[in-house]
């Protein structure tokens, strides 16, 4: 299976960013806490999306629930929030670190299943000084482990949402957009988009397309009765759950609300656009301004980004360069606001070292009465350490001089007082327990790098040399 | 003869006992020259004559998959669909021949008739939220539920639960056991029989037969290696042959070479390797020569207007049957990813 084993150097070192990230953190406030490795399915399902779902590991549990290895941290954290487990002070600012699980389809069938995350969450406070406080965390924490040549990837989805919204865009045909940002800045994709599009009845010269025309012309009890008309027969017939009148009503929504085809063209090429207009920040805003001025658009749509572009000034990202990329796809479907992934070339394939956004409404979606404003990000602890020098961690490996107490058989009892005491002054002591002689403990010291033996006598006596 | 080899040498190759693809895998096998003998339809082992070494092992086609990754039969024929929803991804076994031209149908979604607002899976996707928060759920009823299971997430569908449904699944929505099925269907028929459609983009997976293999039974097992070769082979043969005619006419000519210059004087009347070109012995004495061509089934009109052209009589066209290449690809493949799997 993909799930990696550590040894000892390994592990040292990946506890070592795991160390010094969490040190960072709490020095910034966020606490540290623990959450279930394993949770309710329904919890990833009901705003994670589509892409994360279908990679979970989920399975029925003894009582016949359904649960699943988490696939992220934050539905997590807020799940927890709603529940009143982690409740506190607003703002909350919260760090955890753990394993999270998914699958990765790879040829060979030994894609990567489980990862190490370490992220930290910010919940209670709206606005860009918030956002940029933890875009600095990801930027400057990676700096702190040594890291450079990252950079981070901003985009909005609130602004591109309501740039979108300004086109006179349906939700149907934004979510439709948002879904395919990664496809339209992909060579050939605005073909492929459209042809989604028409297969999705979003872009369509159609029948559809003739009745909305007719349905529009019509007040809303005309239209009903039309529609009511049309299809009374059809929809009588075995509609299970469904009743009929249920039918006909999203029906006459869907066509009453149909698309303009001319606004959803515009929305495609401004999208196609935007991906071309990703660069340094500066130029990017000009870019992006520009596009909205070909689109009879308000400059004032970008108003968030120059805020979080101002609040982001105030920090020192330690030479970590932002790129402002409005066509970047975010990926998981409960993001409302910025969005950003640190990159970096040196990782093999360059997926993200990680990323995260601001999530508006989860927290509110996850069972809270009142919604909660809330944005968080995470690492990859396997892709960072890829990222470090060799001897990093080795620093806190346990100190040299360690101390192997060995005796006769008969002499087990003086053994182990003597190795007890030593601990109990600090010295780190391994006891041997194979009595195959001084040559062979002499042979296995040398192999452990232990630097002195203890040989203890019958009566107690301690024969002290150098391995 | 098949009998002559060991049981324990022999290639053991899992094929359809049932449904729909029984009788499509035993007439493709016949017709690439591999007919199975039953002895009779309670007997669930079987021989192919003509392939020595081969115990047929006739299997329900939902199991087939299972025994290939236990390893209790080195290759067989199984459905593509089948084959992804039951397989180890990265595992021992693997597909050595695809699209094999038999079988063929699609895993699709399909909703009731009467729901005239749902045409595609995004609104599949929102009608799921819709009866979640009515206090509902979509159910679906699939015999295919791991491959369904993936699309319907990568389609934003996530709120929806699999009730288990034994028998005709089409007849699910209208019994009340499920609203929506995802089942296989060759022609549609059966869907519109029960007043269901297909979304418009509810194609989950295209399928045909293919021949699948344990890589690491068959590394073992070189007898059964060798017999697995001869089936790949004589499929690709067959499937090859496919697009090729044999052209044969009379032609005159002053002699072999001269004949074949005149056939030359069109590239594609060359056919797949150049013209056979041989002395008809004529009663009266005429300088005839027999054309043979290997012909591409695009090229024929053309061949058979350039040999009238050049004078030839007696154009006659037949069915190739086998064109063997020089090297089976296939089996090439299946060395290859052997090695991988199990190193040399």
């Amino acid at each position: 299976m993909g799930a990696r084993d550590l040894n000892n150097t390994a592990w040292r070192r990946r506890s070592a960013i795991r160390e010094r990230l969490r040190t960072f953190l709490d020095r910034r406030g966020y606490d540290a806490v623990e959450l279930p490795t394993l949770e309710q399915t329904d919890l990833f399902l009901r705003k994670s999306g589509g892409e994360l779902a279908a990679r979970m590991y989920s399975f029925t549990d003894p009582s016949g629930r359904s649960v699943s290895l988490r696939p992220e941290f934050t539905s997590s954290v807020v799940r927890a929030y709603v529940d009143g487990s982690l409740r506190g002070p607003l703002p909350l600012r919260l760090q955890y670190a753990g394993p999270v699980f998914r699958y990765e389809p790879s040829a060979d069938g030994s894609g990567a299943l489980e990862y190490e995350q370490l992220g930290a969450e910010l919940l209670g406070v709206a606005g860009e000084a918030a956002d940029a406080e933890v875009i600095a965390l990801a930027a400057q924490g990676l700096a702190l482990l040594g890291v450079s040549g990252h950079r981070v990837r901003i985009s909005h989805v609130g602004v591109v949402n309501a740039i979108l919204e300004a086109m006179g865009l349906t939700e149907r045909a934004r979510v439709f957009i948002h879904g395919n940002l990664g496809l339209l800045r992909a060579e050939g994709g605005a073909e492929e988009a459209r042809r989604r599009a028409e297969a999705l009845g979003i872009l369509s010269g159609g029948r559809a397309r003739r009745l909305s025309a007719l349905a529009a012309r019509l007040d809303p009890d005309e239209a009903r009765e039309m529609v009511e008309a049309l299809f009374a027969d059809t929809v009588a017939a075995g509609a299970g759950q469904r009743t009929p009148e249920e039918i006909l009503r999203r029906y006459l929504k869907k066509v009453r609300e149909a698309e303009d085809p001319a606004r959803v063209e515009r929305a495609l090429s401004f999208a196609v656009g935007l991906a071309d207009a990703a660069g340094e920040p500066e130029a990017a805003r000009k870019r992006a301004a520009e596009l909205l001025a070909e689109h009879n658009l308000d400059d004032g749509l970008l108003a968030p980004i120059d805020r979080l572009f101002d609040a982001l000034g105030r920090y020192d990202l330690m030479g970590a360069p932002l790129v402002l990329d409005l066509g970047a796809t975010s990926g998981i479907a409960y993001y409302t606001g910025v969005v950003f992934e640190v990159e970096h070339d040196g990782v093999a394939g360059a997926p993200p070292l990680g990323g995260g956004g601001r999530y508006d409404g989860l927290v509110k979606a996850l069972g809270e009465v009142q919604d909660i404003p809330a944005l968080g990000f995470a690492l990859s602890l396997e892709r960072v350490s890829e990222l470090l020098s060799d001897g990093f961690g080795d620093a806190d490996a346990p100190s040299a001089g360690r101390v192997l107490v060995t005796a006769q058989e008969t002499a087990v009892g003086q053994a182990v007082a003597t190795a007890e005491r030593l601990r109990a002054q600090g010295i780190p002591v391994e006891l041997d327990l194979s009595h195959d002689g001084d040559a062979a403990a002499a042979a296995y010291a040398k192999r452990r790098g232990i630097e002195t033996i203890m040989r203890v006598g019958r009566d107690g006596s301690v024969d002290e040399r150098p391995a | 003869m098949s009998t002559s080899a060991p049981p324990s040498a022999r290639l053991r190759l899992a094929i359809p006992s049932d449904g729909a693809m029984y009788e499509p895998t035993l007439a493709f096998l016949a017709a690439c020259g591999m007919a199975v003998s039953r002895p009779n339809a309670r007997r669930y082992v079987g021989s192919i004559p003509a392939v020595e070494g081969v115990e047929v092992m006739f299997q329900r086609a939902r199991d087939i998959t299972g025994h290939m990754e236990a390893a209790n039969a080195h290759a067989g024929f199984v459905g593509y669909d089948d084959f992804q929803e039951r397989r180890v991804e990265g595992g021992d076994t693997e597909i050595v021949l695809q699209d094999l031209g038999f079988g063929r149908c699609e895993l699709v979604a399909a909703v009731p008739e009467a729901w005239v607002d749902v045409e595609s899976m995004a609104d599949l996707a929102d009608l799921a939220v819709e009866f979640r928060e009515s206090g509902r759920e979509l159910r679906i009823a699939t015999k295919a539920q791991r491959l369904a299971r993936r699309f319907l997430f990568s389609h934003g569908v996530n709120y929806f639960s699999m009730p288990q449904v034994s028998g005709a699944l089409e007849a699910a929505p209208a019994m009340g056991h499920a609203d929506i099925i995802i089942d296989v269907t060759a022609t549609g028929a059966t869907l519109r029989e029960n007043r269901l459609k297909r979304l418009v983009d509810g194609v989950v997976i295209r399928s045909e037969g293919c021949f699948v293999v344990n890589l690491r039974a068959l590394a073992a097992a070189p007898a059964a290696l060798e017999a697995a070769r001869e089936i790949v082979e004589r499929v690709e043969a067959h499937r090859r042959a496919e697009g090729y005619l044999r052209v044969t006419a009379n032609i005159e000519g002053a002699s072999e070479a001269a004949v074949a210059a005149k056939v030359l004087e069109r590239g594609e009347a060359a056919g797949l390797r150049g013209p056979t070109v041989s002395p008809v012995f004529t009663a009266d004495g005429g300088s005839w020569h027999a054309v043979t061509v290997l012909a591409h089934r695009a090229n024929l009109t053309a061949i058979v207007d350039h040999f009238r052209a050049i004078g030839g009589a007696s154009v006659t066209i037949s069915e190739a049957g086998y064109v063997f290449g020089q090297e089976s690809g296939a089996y090439r493949r299946l060395l290859a990813a052997m090695e991988r799997r199990c190193g040399s």
